[in-house]
């Protein structure tokens, strides 16, 4: 085919303008490390993209519950195995407070010091968060657990006194917090069939101190008030203790949904650089080549023999 | 006829293929230009009674070599070609932008719905709401920054348009001018003016880069082009013009095109070309994306207003609008415009109701777990979408789109190529073949010389013998 001049160097010069973009295209993907560098590169890819970030985040963010859902069980369950230990040592003080070889003296500096030992439990009880909040307080956690004259529990509107809230920990899974005061320190009683342990332990003080817990009491018997109390307690303890567990397996279901995520993203759009290169070194190749060729083939002329 | 006739019509014979090679090797750069070629054909031979004589060579004529056919073909490309061409260029914009980590919503909602799950895991602290009203804002932000940049690709498109026109206005013009001169200049014995033919058909093929064209040729040489349906801009010697009109029923105003002095709408029949891929990208890839864009902030600042207002803020009281609207209510915006409208309205961070109005309490959560639930649900595209997937398929759309447009345009330029190639492989310049024409008109032009030379021996040799 006759060929013209003009557009034998044009096309040419066309084919190293295209060689270029393409270089250029190579050399952009190496600095970035990205295979797709606009969407419509590979559209399918562009959007498997936004969806595998969108679920490594949900995915971060549920880590992050899961951190903080753990901190405040941990919290709770530090402070209601204090507990237990202080209700332990109270119903160790009891046992002895209750025995008969005691003078009215002596049973006088025992309910002293269990009465300590109540205040202290009842510091624990209303315990509050890092943030200001009462920890056993439902979802009223402006407001006390417990009252320190009437040892009533305090947060009593409907529903949210007893409220327990929910971090979302998993797709679909969230796990409570907090346990109500309501669950942890008030215990049945043989008496009044419901109370708090510190109004419990409080009338057995008062007992104590005016010496009448040889003879049946009207406050019932605190030993197996006691009982009851720590039966709640563990339970609630108990219920603390589980949901870390789930939250721990939670956390290493994310972790690993995150981690095949992450995989599958990198797989999707980091780029092979071993291809990348050669690739780059292919097409410096064929650039060099083109110019060369160009040159080459534009010096050649009839008229330079004329 | 004399030897001396022969030998100087050989010569002028020379000289005009000489002067037409010259003409074609100062033309070699030309565009649009077709290499011409001297026709040559012999003389009416003369009769001295009983037998013919040659009487010397003439150029019959000088014609440019060029197939028809293939200009016709180049200009349907050129069209085509360049209709793709705008329609990607666009779509690429709205393509990287919609992709862009900065500015494309992905993050602004994934950073605005973790700082609700924030706001639920410490419904009282005033820090993790004030995040959230903050990153509301960015998220709005980013719709009011998207909207409006679809808006300026849309008045990009408006100088598109303008400049087209403006351009394609010029050009008739030219035609007509040389319509005329052609017109003019055509002998009558059929000698075309190749140079202005030339000439015509490189600004049909400009034109054609804006607008589709169809051209319809007179007896007398002159052209006409039509553009769209059938409407005239190029008639014999005269040109009617295009006009930028005002598209008064969007939102906002936009330029269409007029035709004529009653600048009657021709837009929805104009194709091809840069004004072509103006229109088209616009309705395929700027109006669709701006509408999403806008129903999508419409859905999400409903959706999180709604669930605000069914909850309890951290003072107890119960929500209620408008002081407890989260982003601006859209209901007074008109339609289509809501993503760059969307803002939040919420001033102070206490007003987001994390609490459920069921067992309403300062570290109730409830209702704060239901908005970030929002997240997840299936609120787009008749419940069956998130609004993450909706902007999604957005994304997918534009660039499924600018893919299509790539391979496109890659087509019609690997077509264009080669019909211009075949073009230009008849009508183009080859300096080696006008190298060896040189030589060869150079020769005959010496051969024709030596004629002169030898009659003028001849009656020499006669006038001395006296």
């Amino acid at each position: 085919m006759r060929i013209s001049t003009s557009y034998s160097s044009e096309q040419n010069l066309n084919v190293m303008l295209n060689q270029q973009s393409e270089l250029g295209k190579t050399q952009l993907q190496i600095t970035t490390g990205k295979k797709i560098l606009s969407p419509s590169d590979d559209p399918v890819s562009a959007v498997k993209t936004l969806e595998l970030q969108r679920q490594i985040n949900l995915s971060q963010q549920y880590l992050d519950n899961a951190d903080k859902a753990e901190n405040k069980l941990s919290v709770s369950e530090g402070l209601m195995a204090s507990s237990g230990d202080l209700i332990q040592r109270i119903r160790e003080l009891a046992v002895q407070g209750l025995s008969d070889t005691n003078s009215a003296e002596a049973r006088k500096a025992i309910a002293e010091e269990i009465s300590q030992l109540n205040s202290a439990l009842l510091g624990i009880a209303n315990s509050t968060d890092v943030n200001g909040e009462y920890v056993f307080s439902g979802y009223e956690t402006d407001t006390a657990a417990f009252d320190s004259t009437s040892f009533a529990y305090l947060p009593t509107s409907p529903g949210a006194g007893d409220g327990q809230r929910s971090i979302r920990v998993g797709e679909g899974f969230s796990v409570e917090i907090n346990e109500p005061g309501s669950k942890v320190f008030v215990a049945t009683h043989d008496v009044t069939g419901s109370q708090s342990i510190f109004e419990t332990i409080n009338d057995f003080v008062t007992d104590l101190n005016a010496n009448t817990v040889g003879t049946a009491s009207a406050n019932g018997d605190i030993l197996s008030n006691l009982d009851n109390g720590l039966d709640t307690l563990l339970s609630a303890r108990t219920r603390v203790g589980t949901r870390m567990n789930a939250v721990d397996q939670q956390r290493e279901v994310n972790d690993g949904i995150k981690f095949s995520m992450e995989k599958m993203l990198s797989q999707v759009e980091d780029l092979d650089y071993a291809e990348a290169i050669s690739r780059l070194n292919l097409q410096m190749t064929g650039l060099q080549a083109a110019q060369q060729s160009f040159v080459k083939v534009q010096g050649l002329s009839l008229f330079n023999f004329l | 006829m004399s030897m001396l006739n022969i030998g100087t019509s050989a010569l002028l014979t020379s000289q005009g293929s000489l002067s037409t090679t010259s003409h074609n090797i100062s033309n070699v750069n030309t565009e649009g230009y077709s290499r011409q070629r001297a026709l040559l054909g012999t003389q009416t031979p003369s009769f001295n009674g009983s037998n013919y004589f040659g009487s010397g060579v003439q150029i019959t004529s000088v014609e440019r070599v060029m197939d028809s056919f293939l200009v016709d073909q180049q200009r349907i490309y050129t069209s085509q070609e360049s209709q793709q061409d705008t329609y990607l260029t666009f779509a690429k914009q709205a393509d990287d932008l919609l992709g862009s980590p900065q500015l494309g919503l992905n993050t602004g909602l994934e950073e605005f719905f973790n700082a609700v799950h924030e706001v639920a895991n410490d419904p009282t602290s005033v820090a993790a709401r004030e995040v959230m009203l903050s990153q509301g804002e960015v998220l709005a932000n980013r719709f009011n920054i998207l909207d409006q940049q679809v808006l300026d690709f849309d008045s990009q498109l408006d100088s598109v348009l303008e400049g087209g026109v403006a351009d394609i206005n010029v050009i008739a013009q030219g035609i007509s001018d040389l319509n005329k001169a052609i017109v003019t200049n055509t002998s009558a014995s059929g000698g075309a003016p190749n140079d202005l033919l030339d000439q015509r058909d490189q600004l049909i093929n400009e034109l054609s880069a804006y607008i589709s064209i169809s051209t319809v040729e007179e007896g007398n040489g002159s052209l006409n082009v039509f553009v769209g349906t059938g409407q005239a801009i190029v008639t014999g010697t005269g040109s009617i013009k295009l006009s930028v009109i005002s598209d008064n029923s969007t939102s906002p105003i936009r330029s269409k095109i007029g035709y004529g002095p009653g600048s009657i709408d021709i837009s929805a029949q104009l194709t091809g070309g840069s004004i072509g891929g103006a229109f088209q990208v616009r309705t395929e890839v700027i109006d669709s994306a701006r509408s999403e864009l806008s129903t999508l902030a419409k859905s999400l600042a409903d959706s999180v207003n709604t669930q605000n207002l069914a909850g309890v803020d951290l003072d107890g009281t119960t929500a209620a609008s408008p002081g407890h609207l989260f982003f601006g209510d859209l209901t007074a915006v008109t339609p289509g415009e809501y993503a760059g409208a969307i803002k939040v309205v919420m001033t102070d961070s206490r007003k987001i109701a994390a609490s459920s109005t069921t067992n309403s309490a300062i570290g109730n959560n409830e209702n704060a777990l239901l908005l970030a639930d929002l997240q997840l649900s299936k609120t787009m595209a008749g419940g069956t979408q998130t609004f993450a997937d909706s902007y999604g398929v957005l994304v997918a759309t534009v660039a499924t789109k600018t893919h299509q447009a790539d391979i496109g345009q890659k087509t019609q330029e690997g077509l264009l190529n080669q019909v211009k190639l075949r073009a230009d492989s008849v009508s183009g310049v080859n300096l080696d073949e006008e190298a060896a024409n040189l030589i060869k008109f150079q020769q005959s032009y010496q051969a024709a010389s030596q004629i002169i030379t030898v009659s003028n021996t001849v009656f020499n040799s006669l006038i001395n013998s006296f």
